[in-house]
């Protein structure tokens, strides 16, 4: 497990997923129409029979995603630094080791 | 002295930019022992670094050929009501052993609690990240590798269930009337092929990160796989039957998941590895520390 450094799979996993963002020169907007298109491909004719109950505005629809990412990453952050704490706390404290008095016994 | 000059020898013919002159390399002197170490590890940074883009120009190159990706969960109503249906009454039984499996890890030690928040929350972090990908698009990993790892693959149908309701709820992204076909392919087969590919991962030795990487690779695959397969059951071609539609709603998924996948393997590992770091007594408890839970 500690074979491969941690920085160079966080360096990996950053370069793959920013690679698209220089890439990428028209961003499209979501997917949701191109499989709506797809499935009226392959069958013309289907109507979906149920709407979404309530639909957030874009901006709206950001703001809830990001909600969604704020409380995973606080939950994940909270453990992490529990655990840290906790390690700390309970570690045996470094006992300086006694000092040799050479003088002491003759 | 002598010691000191062969090491400038060494030196010398390891940083390419010395070759030059005689001057090193700024980064080549702060470096006096640990030469060759940095020299490999800067070659691997760049390794690293070329490589994703390389197959990201790959991945391009395909997509443009290809044409469109479509959406990550199957959409609200896009499923007609014999298979919505039938999908709920597929996952019941596994609702049923995931509740179960849930009660029995926590009363196995109250402080798999924590754990099982810790699943919960990488599983809904990584669902609420829309990556980009190079056809202009977004899609997202699934994160459900993490907990099958964990705590064994059934938690998960209850878990993955959860954070579905709360896109389909919240955000309109995938569908009440499809929760169940979307939970029976993210939170059933996606933990379940995980889990099997993890531990026949270990079984067959390779090391635990190459392990953890496949499973939440697979898991994420296999996910996308499974909803592939709905949307064919659903939507059968008029020329080719359910295959033929399998094979198109596949071949376009594939295009969108497996960067993800990749992605989302790469994240898991990282997050194993710190979970090893700082909570060895929790992982101690799970498949990582080699006992059996669930």
């Amino acid at each position: 497990m500690s074979r491969i450094p941690t920085w160079l799979v966080i360096a990996a996993v950053v370069t793959w997923i920013a690679a698209p963002i220089l890439f990428t020169r028209s961003f499209k907007g979501g997917t949701d129409d191109q499989a709506k298109a797809l499935v009226a491909e392959v069958s013309p004719g289907y109507r979906p029979w149920f709407t979404p109950l309530w639909a957030p505005n874009p901006d709206t629809e950001t703001l809830l995603f990001a909600v969604q990412t704020g409380i995973g990453s606080a939950v994940l952050g909270y453990y992490f630094g529990l655990k840290r704490g906790r390690r700390q706390i309970t570690a045996p404290p470094v006992v300086p080791e006694p000092e040799a008095h050479e003088h002491v016994s003759d | 002295m002598g010691c000191a000059a062969l090491r400038g020898l060494i030196r010398r013919s390891y940083c390419r930019s010395s070759q030059r002159g005689d001057r090193l390399c700024f980064s080549c002197q702060p470096y006096e022992n640990g030469l060759r170490t940095h020299h490999i590890k800067r070659g691997l940074a760049i390794a690293g670094a070329a490589l994703p883009l390389a197959l990201a120009t790959a991945e391009r190159a395909l997509a443009a050929s290809v044409g469109r990706v479509p959406q990550m969960h199957i959409a609200e109503g896009f499923l007609p009501p014999f298979w919505a249906a039938l999908w709920f009454a597929a996952c019941v039984p596994f609702w049923v052993i995931g509740y179960r499996s849930l009660r029995h890890i926590v009363a196995q030690r109250s402080e798999n609690r924590l754990l099982l928040a810790l699943a919960a929350a990488y599983a809904f972090v990584l669902s609420s990240l829309k990556m980009p990908l190079v056809t202009g698009s977004s899609s997202h990993p699934t994160g459900t590798g993490l907990g099958a790892m964990l705590f064994g693959p059934w938690a998960m149908s209850i878990i993955g269930a959860i954070v579905l309701l709360f896109q389909a709820l919240l955000l309109a992204h995938g569908g009440l009337t499809t929760l169940g076909a979307n939970t029976f392919s993210m939170a059933i087969v996606g933990p379940v092929i995980g889990y099997a590919v993890f531990k026949s991962a270990r079984r067959v030795g390779l090391p635990m990160a190459i392990a953890v990487f496949l499973c939440a690779m697979l898991a994420d695959l296999s996910t996308y796989a499974m909803t592939s397969l709905q949307l064919a059951l659903a939507f059968p071609s008029t020329p080719g039957g359910v295959i033929a539609s399998f094979v198109r709603f596949c071949a376009l998924f594939a295009i969108a998941q497996v960067p993800i996948a990749i992605s989302e393997g790469m994240l898991t590992v990282i997050i194993v590895k710190a979970l090893k770091a700082q909570s060895p007594q929790d992982i101690s408890f799970t498949q990582f520390g080699g006992r059996e839970v669930a």
